[in-house]
C-alpha cells in the first residue's frame, strides 16, 4: 500500500526540484546568440555586470526563465486544483473565463491609445488584470446570488462569461486598426520575454502566498474527491475549501495572464501527466505539478528560439535569429509528449 | 483497534430532533433516539420516509431545525468538525472514488481526522489502515486502483476507510443497495462482527427488512418523517406494524436455528393509498 | 480593398474611378470620404454589389469576395506588393487596368529615380547598423522586425543602413531582445503609426537598461508615428527620406 512517508515525498518532489534546478542552471546558456552556460555563470560570479555576456544572460535570459518558471508553476498548480475542484478532467485555469476577460482588458488598454506604466508594469498588463478581475467578480456574484451554485453550474457560468468576453473582444478587434489587431493577436499567443526583473518581482509578490495556500490543501483535496458527504463528515469544510481555492487560484492565474498573456496547455496537461506518473495523492500532485509545469515552460521557452533555427536548417533558409511565440510551442511540444506518456502508462 | 474499544459514555443521542428542507423544514421528526456502543440499529421505512434525512442529521451534514444531537455529553453544535469526525463516521450510498487512487490510499483517507502533520502519514495511521484492511479482507488488493475493483470489493474498501477513521459510531446509508446477495450478507456480517468485537455502534438505513431482521439489535421504522415504531427488533418486525407503514400484507416466520424473524411481503393492501 | 493601392490610384489621378475603399485606408484624407467596404476578412459583399465596381483590388485572399466577383464578372486584381519591385509592378498593372498607362509609368519611374537619388546621396557614407521594430508599445518584448523579402528592409539598405537582421529569410520575423543586444544596432527605428508623444517617449525609455546597445548609449532611438511607415505605397519615398535623414543627419536633404 502506498502511503506518504517523508522518504517518498522527498524522492518524488526532490526529482522534480532537481530537474527544475537543472533547467534554471542551463538557461543562461540557451538562446539564439552563442553564449555558453559556463561563460554566463563565470560572468555572474566575476560580477562582470557591464559585459554583453552578463547582460544577455542575466538581464534578458534569466528574467525570461524566471517568468516561465513562475507562470508554468502557477498555471499547472492551478490547473490541478481546478480539475479536482470541478471534478472535471477538462477543467483548466482558464475555464472560468479568466483568459478571455484578461484578453479583453488588454485589448481595451491597447486601443485606448495612451499607454503608461505604473510601478514598472505596463498599462496593458493592468488592463488585463482588471479584465480578469471583472470576470472573477461576475462569477463570484453569480455564485453568491444563487445559494448553491454547484461545480457544474459554476463551470457553465464561467464558460459563458468567457464566450461573452471573447465576443466583446472580437467586436473591439473588428473596430481596431491593423496595427492594434496585430498587437492583440500577438498578445493572445503569450510571452515570457522580459527586460529586467521588475515583472518577475511583481509576480512573486502576488503568487508566492497563493502557492503556499494552494499547496497546503493537498489533504483536503484528497478528501474532496470522495464527495461532499464523506469529506464533510471527516472534518473538511468543503464550502470554505471551494471558495478559498477558487479565489486564490483565480487571482493567481489572473496575475500570470496579465504579465504573460494566456499561455495555453500547461495548466491542462501537466497535472494529468503528473497524476499518470506519480499517482493521485494531492500532497504530491500539487507540488509536483507546480515544479513540472515550471520546468516544462522553461524548456518550451528554450524551444521558441531553438525550433526556428532547426527548422531553418531543415528547409535551408536562414531563420536562426527568429523566435516563436511561447503559446505556439507549449501545445506543439506538449501534446505529443503527453500522448506518449498517456499511451505508455495505459499499456 | 484498541482505541475504538467500548467506551460506555460514547452514546449518540437525538432529542426531539426535527429537520427537513427549505419548503418543509419540519418534515422529519420529532425523533428521539439513543444509540449505545455495541448496538446495531437499522433504520427502515418506505421511500421518502426520511431515512437519509435522519442519517444526515446524525452525522452533522444537516443541522436540525429543532431538538439536539449529542455525542456522549457534548452537543453536536459545540464540537469541532474534527472531533465529530473522530466520533462518527459516515458512509453514503454511493461514495465516489478518486480518479487515480488505490484501495490502500482510499482507506488511508479515512485517517484524516487523526492527521498530525500537513503532509505525512504517521505509523499509527498505517497501523490503523492495516488492521482495517485485515478485518475487511481488502489487504490483498491494497495496491489496485479503485476503478479496477468490483462493486463488492469497492464497498469493502469504503467500509475499511470508515473503520480506519476509528469512530465510536458508524452510520451507513443503504450499504447493500448495489451489492449481490453474497456481498449483502458479507457486508452485514462484517459490521456485526465489528459491533460485537469492538463495541462500535452502527446505524444502517436499509430497504431490506430481512437483512435488518437478521443482523440488527434494534430498529427505527419511519413513516412520513415520523417514527412509526422504535425499539427491539422483534417488537418492530411484526406484520401489524409493518403493514401500517408499507401498506403491504406480510407473513412472518421465525428461523428455527437462529431465532431471527423472517418477513415475507405477500400482497398490497388494496384499500390503502401509499 | 488595399490601402496602398488606393494611394497608388490617387497618385495616378484615377481616384475618381474609386467607388469604395478598405476599412484601413488612411490616406489621402479625401479618400476616407468614400464608402468603406470592409477589412481584411470581412468584405461587405452587399455593399460591394451595390457600388457596382468593374474591378476589385485585393490584398491577400478573400474567398467569398472572389467567388462573388467571378459570379458577377467583376475583375479581380491581387495586389502583390511585398518588395519595391513588387510596388513598381503594382503601379504599372493598376495603370493598365485604369487606363492610366502613361501616368503609371511616370509614377514608377519617378519612384525609382527618387529612391536612387536618396541611395546616391548616402552611398559614400559608412553603412549604419539599423534595427527596425514593429511591436506593442507597452513593453519591450516580442519584437517583430523586417528582413529580406520586405520593402522595409530595402528602404533601410538604400537609405544607407545595414539591417541587423537583413540575412533572415522571413519577411517579418519575431526576434528576441537578446539577439538585438548581440547585434548591437547603432540606430533603432520603431514603427508605431498614430502613436502620441507619451507613447513614443515611453517606448524610447524602455531601452534604457540595455546600455550595451550603441543606439541606446548614443540616444539614436527614433519612433516613427507617420501613417505611411507601414504602408507600401508611393509614399515610400517619404519614408526613405526620413530614414536616410535619421541614419545620416550630416548629409541633409536635397
Amino acid at each position: 500500500m502506498r502511503h506518504l512517508t517523508a522518504d517518498r515525498f522527498v524522492v518524488a518532489v526532490g526529482v522534480c526540484v532537481a530537474l527544475l534546478a537543472l533547467a534554471v542552471l542551463i538557461s543562461p546558456g540557451i538562446g539564439s546568440t552563442p553564449i555558453s552556460m559556463v561563460d554566463a555563470w563565470r560572468a555572474w560570479f566575476a560580477g562582470d555586470c557591464d559585459s554583453v555576456t552578463y547582460h544577455i544572460a542575466f538581464t534578458l535570459r534569466m528574467p525570461r526563465t524566471l517568468k516561465a518558471l513562475i507562470a508554468g508553476a502557477t498555471l499547472a498548480l492551478c490547473g490541478a486544483v481546478f480539475q479536482t475542484l470541478f471534478r472535471n478532467p477538462l477543467a483548466t485555469p482558464y475555464t472560468l473565463g479568466i483568459a478571455s476577460g484578461g484578453s479583453l482588458g488588454a485589448l481595451i488598454a491597447m486601443t485606448a491609445g495612451r499607454q503608461a506604466a505604473l510601478l514598472g508594469i505596463s498599462s496593458v498588463s493592468w488592463g488585463a488584470f482588471a479584465g480578469s478581475g471583472a470576470v472573477l467578480a461576475a462569477v463570484w456574484l453569480m455564485a453568491r446570488s444563487s445559494r448553491r451554485l454547484g461545480g457544474n453550474a459554476l463551470l457553465l457560468a464561467g464558460v459563458t462569461i468567457g464566450f461573452f468576453c471573447s465576443a466583446l473582444m472580437m467586436f473591439v478587434t473588428h473596430l481596431a486598426n491593423v496595427y492594434e489587431t496585430y498587437q492583440i493577436v500577438r498578445w493572445m499567443m503569450g510571452s515570457v520575454e522580459s527586460v529586467g526583473q521588475v515583472e518577475v518581482r511583481a509576480l512573486l509578490v502576488v503568487l508566492a502566498p497563493a502557492w503556499f495556500v494552494l499547496l497546503a490543501q493537498g489533504r483536503a483535496l484528497n478528501q474532496y474527491e470522495l464527495g461532499d458527504e464523506i469529506s464533510v463528515t471527516r472534518g473538511v469544510r468543503t464550502g470554505l475549501l471551494q471558495g478559498l481555492c477558487l479565489a486564490v487560484a483565480s487571482l493567481a492565474v489572473a496575475a500570470v495572464v496579465s504579465i504573460c498573456g494566456p499561455i495555453g496547455f500547461v495548466g491542462l496537461i501537466v497535472p494529468h501527466a503528473v497524476r499518470l506518473v506519480l499517482g493521485g495523492d494531492h500532497r504530491i500532485v500539487l507540488p509536483a505539478s507546480a515544479l513540472a509545469g515550471a520546468t516544462f515552460l522553461i524548456v518550451c521557452d528554450w524551444l521558441t528560439t531553438l525550433l526556428p533555427a532547426w527548422y531553418g536548417q531543415l528547409v535551408s533558409r536562414e531563420m536562426s535569429a527568429a523566435t516563436l511565440p511561447i503559446g505556439v510551442v507549449t501545445a506543439m511540444v506538449g501534446a505529443p509528449l503527453f500522448l506518449w506518456i498517456l499511451c505508455s502508462r495505459l499499456r | 483497534m484498541s482505541e475504538a474499544a467500548y467506551i460506555p459514555s460514547s452514546v449518540l443521542t437525538l432529542r426531539g430532533v426535527r429537520a427537513g428542507f427549505a419548503d418543509r423544514p419540519d418534515f422529519l421528526g420529532p425523533v428521539d433516539l439513543v444509540v449505545k456502543p455495541g448496538e446495531f440499529w437499522g433504520v427502515l421505512g418506505p421511500n421518502g420516509a426520511g431515512k437519509s434525512t435522519l442519517l444526515r442529521v446524525m452525522v452533522g451534514l444537516l443541522a436540525p431545525s429543532a431538538g439536539e444531537v449529542r455525542l456522549a455529553d457534548r452537543p453536536w453544535r459545540s464540537m469541532s468538525a474534527r472531533d465529530r469526525a473522530r466520533g462518527v463516521a459516515f458512509l453514503p450510498q454511493q461514495p465516489s472514488a478518486p480518479a487515480f487512487a488505490t484501495a490502500g490510499e482510499v482507506v488511508l483517507l479515512g485517517r484524516h481526522p487523526h492527521r498530525r502533520s500537513l503532509l505525512f502519514d504517521s505509523a499509527e495511521d498505517l497501523a490503523a489502515v492495516q488492521s482495517a484492511m485485515q478485518v475487511t479482507a481488502t489487504a490483498s488488493f491494497a495496491n489496485r486502483r479503485m476503478e479496477t475493483l468490483s462493486g463488492g470489493e469497492a464497498q469493502r474498501v469504503h467500509v475499511a476507510a470508515a473503520l480506519a477513521q476509528q469512530p465510536r459510531m458508524l452510520v451507513l446509508d443503504e450499504p447493500t443497495a448495489a451489492l449481490d446477495l453474497y456481498h449483502q450478507f458479507a457486508t452485514f456480517d462484517l459490521l456485526r462482527q465489528q459491533v460485537r468485537d469492538t463495541g462500535l455502534g452502527v446505524v444502517a438505513a436499509t430497504h431490506d427488512l430481512n437483512l435488518a431482521g437478521r443482523y440488527c439489535d434494534r430498529i427505527l421504522l419511519l413513516q412520513d418523517g415520523r417514527p412509526a415504531a422504535c425499539g427491539l427488533r422483534d417488537d418492530v418486525l411484526r406484520p401489524a406494524v409493518l403493514e401500517a407503514v408499507y401498506h403491504v400484507r406480510f407473513t412472518t416466520h421465525v428461523d428455527a436455528d437462529s431465532r431471527h424473524p423472517w418477513v415475507l411481503p405477500v400482497d398490497r393492501v388494496p384499500e390503502a393509498a401509499p | 480593398m488595399a490601402p496602398n493601392a488606393a494611394e497608388i490610384l490617387w497618385e495616378l489621378g484615377a481616384a475618381s474611378q474609386l467607388v469604395g475603399v478598405s476599412e484601413f485606408t488612411v490616406y489621402p484624407p479625401a479618400l476616407a470620404e468614400l464608402p468603406r467596404v470592409g477589412g481584411v476578412r470581412d468584405a461587405n459583399l452587399e455593399q460591394i454589389l451595390v457600388l457596382e465596381p468593374d474591378l476589385v483590388i485585393l490584398r491577400g485572399r478573400q474567398e467569398k469576395l472572389e467567388e462573388l466577383c467571378r459570379a458577377r464578372g467583376i475583375r479581380i486584381y491581387h495586389d502583390p506588393t511585398e518588395t519595391l519591385p513588387d510596388l513598381y509592378r503594382a503601379i504599372e498593372d493598376l495603370g493598365r487596368l485604369c487606363d492610366r498607362n502613361d501616368a503609371a509609368n511616370q509614377l514608377a519611374q519617378r519612384l525609382r529615380d527618387d529612391l536612387t537619388a536618396i541611395r546616391r546621396r548616402v552611398a559614400d557614407r559608412p553603412k549604419v547598423p539599423v534595427l527596425l521594430t514593429i511591436r506593442s508599445p507597452d513593453r519591450l518584448a516580442d519584437v517583430t522586425t523586417a528582413a529580406r523579402g520586405s520593402y522595409l528592409h530595402e528602404v533601410i539598405e538604400l537609405a544607407g543602413g545595414r539591417n541587423v537582421f537583413g540575412e533572415l529569410d522571413i519577411a517579418y520575423p519575431q526576434v528576441t531582445v537578446e539577439e538585438i543586444v548581440a547585434r548591437a544596432p547603432a540606430v533603432i527605428i520603431e514603427a508605431v503609426p498614430g502613436a502620441d508623444s507619451t507613447v513614443t517617449n515611453g517606448m524610447a525609455a524602455q531601452w534604457q537598461s540595455l546600455s550595451t546597445i550603441p543606439a541606446v548609449r548614443t540616444g539614436r532611438i527614433h519612433v516613427l508615428t507617420e501613417d505611411y511607415v507601414l504602408i507600401p505605397s508611393p509614399r515610400v519615398v517619404q519614408l526613405a527620406e526620413r530614414v536616410a535623414e535619421l541614419l545620416h543627419p550630416e548629409v541633409g536633404r536635397e
